[in-house]
This record gives structure tokens, sequence and C-alpha cells, in this order.
């Protein structure tokens, strides 16, 4: 709440305004769920969208129910994992640029002053977890995020609505809504069935860095682009191109997880990227197994190859070299050695 | 004399079609195929599917049959066979009694 000056008594601001419509929206849709599915339903979506503040919101007004009530337990359960779970002096909000872009930005801060993360979501029209550990986890006066959402759940190999008709032109219709190049860095994430559409976003729109975790096997994907009537030979042009700079291409997997880590490979195999598998990790959610670990801001950053929290003395970014010294350990960035094996092409 | 493939029951499909929004990398083509034509029994143990992806596949049967089956029943009937089972025996259930198959 902020001081209204001519009045002296506390008014909700925009943000608390909207959080409490969006509460009250989904009072109204889960008291019409007559199974545990209906209302398990809207919960996973809501995961897939709220940010930390959101959560906190829902969790101190639900707090007020009955200890075994399925919205009590739902928030709670969601709040107590967040990796934070504090107030920040400025918080993400959320926008919706277009049905199945999100944009999570705190109204502070410049673009030249941040890192923007373009996240291409998998199957569960989500970063492999609840959107609010992830931006829990950064610093909002240094991160903006797009959230992509494939609701046909084709990989963005048909774009998205209103977003062009195929991966490559939804990508540069991306562009015009939010410019990468204004940021100080720009990086794309993708999980699962987002990984190989991270890949190509990060070389397509000359990026800084690409990220993909647990992605499918690029050519499955490649087949079903075909599939779907998409010239799949601009994909892989894309993919053989090698524009200068070229971005840093990380592509994880857990060690454990043998498909996957046979869909990584194939993939650091058709393009210059580093292949980290995650030591004793034999799950595809990879960020839930760091979760679980409590080890998913060293995750991040380490990816990230930066610090979630502090603005960095620009070009002052981790060497590749630290990366695989990295892999036995790292104290100065308290990242465990979970990163067992780094290879590069 | 050569065999009929078995009919494939719209019970089936729609297992199949929440499998793959469950457990999307689980099953290739091939595999997806082989169930559908020979009826063959997928054991979730053997499936790469999380407490979300046991909520994502209750859901997607819910909505395409009509009956609902709780994330908490799926460790208990442990296969494909054991879901379609239910299934059979919910709807018959509502057949008979001429109510909802969820109930």
């Amino acid at each position: 709440m902020t001081p209204d000056p001519a009045r002296g008594t506390p008014v909700p601001s925009r943000e608390a305004n909207r959080m409490d419509r969006g509460y009250r929206l989904y009072r109204r849709r889960a008291s019409r769920c007559r199974t545990e599915n209906q209302l398990n339903r809207i919960h996973i979506a809501l995961d897939n969208y709220m940010t930390p503040a959101e959560v906190r919101h829902f969790a101190a007004v639900l707090a007020g129910e009955v200890a075994d009530s399925p919205s009590r337990r739902w928030i709670a359960t969601l709040a107590e994992s967040m990796p934070i779970n504090a107030v920040r002096p400025v918080e993400f909000e959320r926008r919706e640029l277009l049905k199945g872009v999100t944009h999570y930005t705190a109204n502070a801060g410049s673009p030249a002053e941040k890192t923007l993360i373009i996240g291409f979501s998998g199957i569960h029209h989500r970063l492999m977890s609840p959107t609010a550990w992830l931006l829990d986890c950064l610093n909002p006066m240094l991160y903006d995020v797009i959230v992509l959402r494939d609701f046909s759940r084709r990989g963005f190999a048909l774009g998205l609505p209103g977003l062009g008709k195929d991966l490559l032109e939804m990508l540069s219709d991306l562009a015009k809504h939010c410019d990468p190049r204004a940021y100080r860095k720009a990086v794309s994430l993708g999980t699962s069935a987002g990984g190989v559409p991270a890949i190509l976003a990060a070389i397509a729109l000359e990026l800084d860095r690409g990220i993909s975790l647990c992605p499918s096997d690029y050519r499955w994907y490649a087949a079903y682009v075909k599939a779907l009537g998409v010239d799949e030979q601009s994909y892989a042009a894309v993919l053989a191109s090698r524009p200068h700079p070229f971005p840093e291409l990380i592509i994880v997997s857990g060690a454990l997880k043998k498909d996957d880590l046979a869909a990584a490979v194939a993939l650091h195999a058709a393009v210059p990227s580093q292949l980290w598998k995650v030591r004793n990790c034999a799950q595809h959610g990879i960020l839930k197994w760091h979760i679980a670990r409590g080890t998913l801001r060293a995750f991040l950053a380490k990816v990230l190859d930066q610090s979630l929290e502090n603005q960095e003395a620009r070009g002052a970014t981790l060497s590749a070299r630290w990366v695989v010294t990295s892999g036995a350990r790292s104290l100065a960035m308290g990242v465990p050695a979970a990163t067992d094996s780094v290879s590069f092409r | 004399m050569s065999e009929q493939p078995p009919e494939v029951s719209s019970l089936r499909l729609a297992i199949l079609e929440a499998l793959k929004i469950a457990a999307p990398g689980a099953l290739n083509d091939e595999a997806r195929k082989t169930f559908l034509a020979t009826g063959s029994n997928i054991v979730f143990a053997e499936l790469d599917m999380d407490s979300l992806g046991e909520m994502e596949f209750c859901i997607a049967i819910e909505l395409s049959t009509g009956v609902t089956l709780l994330p908490s029943e799926l460790a208990e009937l442990a296969s494909t066979d054991g879901v379609e089972r239910r299934l059979r025996e919910k709807l018959d259930e509502a057949a008979r009694s001429g109510g909802e198959a969820s109930r």
C-alpha cells in the first residue's frame, strides 16, 4: 500500500489491485470446480504464471483458510519451496504481450543495465518449474524474463498466434515487441521441448548465450517440423550458420538420464557448444532436481555465467576456462560440483 | 487365416493422448503404435512421470472421458491396463446408476 497524500490514508498500488483482482478471480474459478482434477488444473496454470509477489499475496490471503483446504495446501507448498521467498524493494510484474508471450519485468531499471532471458517453455507451458521459483532467484533490477508458451504443444514449430507462422518468423516478430539488442545482455533459456528452439533462437537472434536444459532430440525435432509442413532446411541452416560473434551455447542433461543425454549429445554434435552432464541426476526435470537440493540459484548463476543479484562490470563475465575447472569445485561462487563433466566442441 | 488387429478402444486412445502430455518423452512413435496395435501394457514406473505429469495425466483423462481419476490412484493402478480397467468400472457403474462417471 502507498499513502494517499490527499487523504493521508494508504491506498492500494496498481499492482496490489491487480493481485486482489487475480485472487478474486481465482476464488470464483475454484468455487466452480467439482473435482480435484479441475482444481489441480487451475493450480498448475497459476504455478506457470505467478510472480513471487503474487505467490506471497495468495499465501497471505489463503493462510486464513482451514489447514486442510486444498487451496491453502497448494499455495503453502509453492511458497515454502521458493528459493528466497522474501520481499524485494522492487518486484517482478507480469504483463501479457500476446497469448503465449508473458513479460516479467519490474517497473524500475533500464534495459541497458539488465539481462533479458527469453524462455522457451516445454510441453507443460513452464520452464521445468513454477515460474515464481525462477523469478525468485533473479534480482528484478537486473533481469527481465519473457516466457514463451506454445499451447498447441508443437515446440514452437508453427510459431505462436500473432507471432509468426514458424519458429524463425516468430523470433523475428518477437524482436519487434521486445528488442534483445536494447539489453545489456540477452540469453535464451529453453527447457525440454523448448530446448532446441532456444538454441536456434540464440543463433538466429545473435544473443549472447543460449541455454538448453534437457532438450528434445534435434533429429526428432527436424522430422517433426518437416511433418508439419515447415521447411526444416531453414532450421538446419540456422544451426549450421556461424554468425560472429557466435553465442555461447550450453546444453545440459542429467548424467544418468540416458535418453536426455543421447539427445543432448546429438545436439552438441550439431553445433559448437558446451555439454554439461549433471552428476547423479537421473531426472528430466533438472530445475526441480536442483530446487530439491537447494542448489537452484547456484545452478542458474552457473548457466547464465553471471551473478543473479549484482551487476558485474561489463565484459567481466566468467570465462569458459572457469566452467571447466568448476566441474571439480568452485568456492568463489559457492557452486556445488554437480556438473560432473563438461565437453566443448 | 489372418488375425484381425484388436479394435482400438476409445479409452486406450484417451490414455495414449494423456500419456503424450504427461510423459512426452517417454514413448516414441513406435511405442505408441505398438500400444494401440497390440494392446500392450505400459507400466508407469517405466515412464518418467513426475507429480506434475501424474496430475496432467488425470486432468487429460477427465477432460476426454469425463471420468475422474485421481493422481493418488495411479500408484495402485500401476499401468495403462490398470487405468483402462478402472475407467471401464467407473463408466459401467455410472451407466448402471444413470449418474456421472466421476463419482
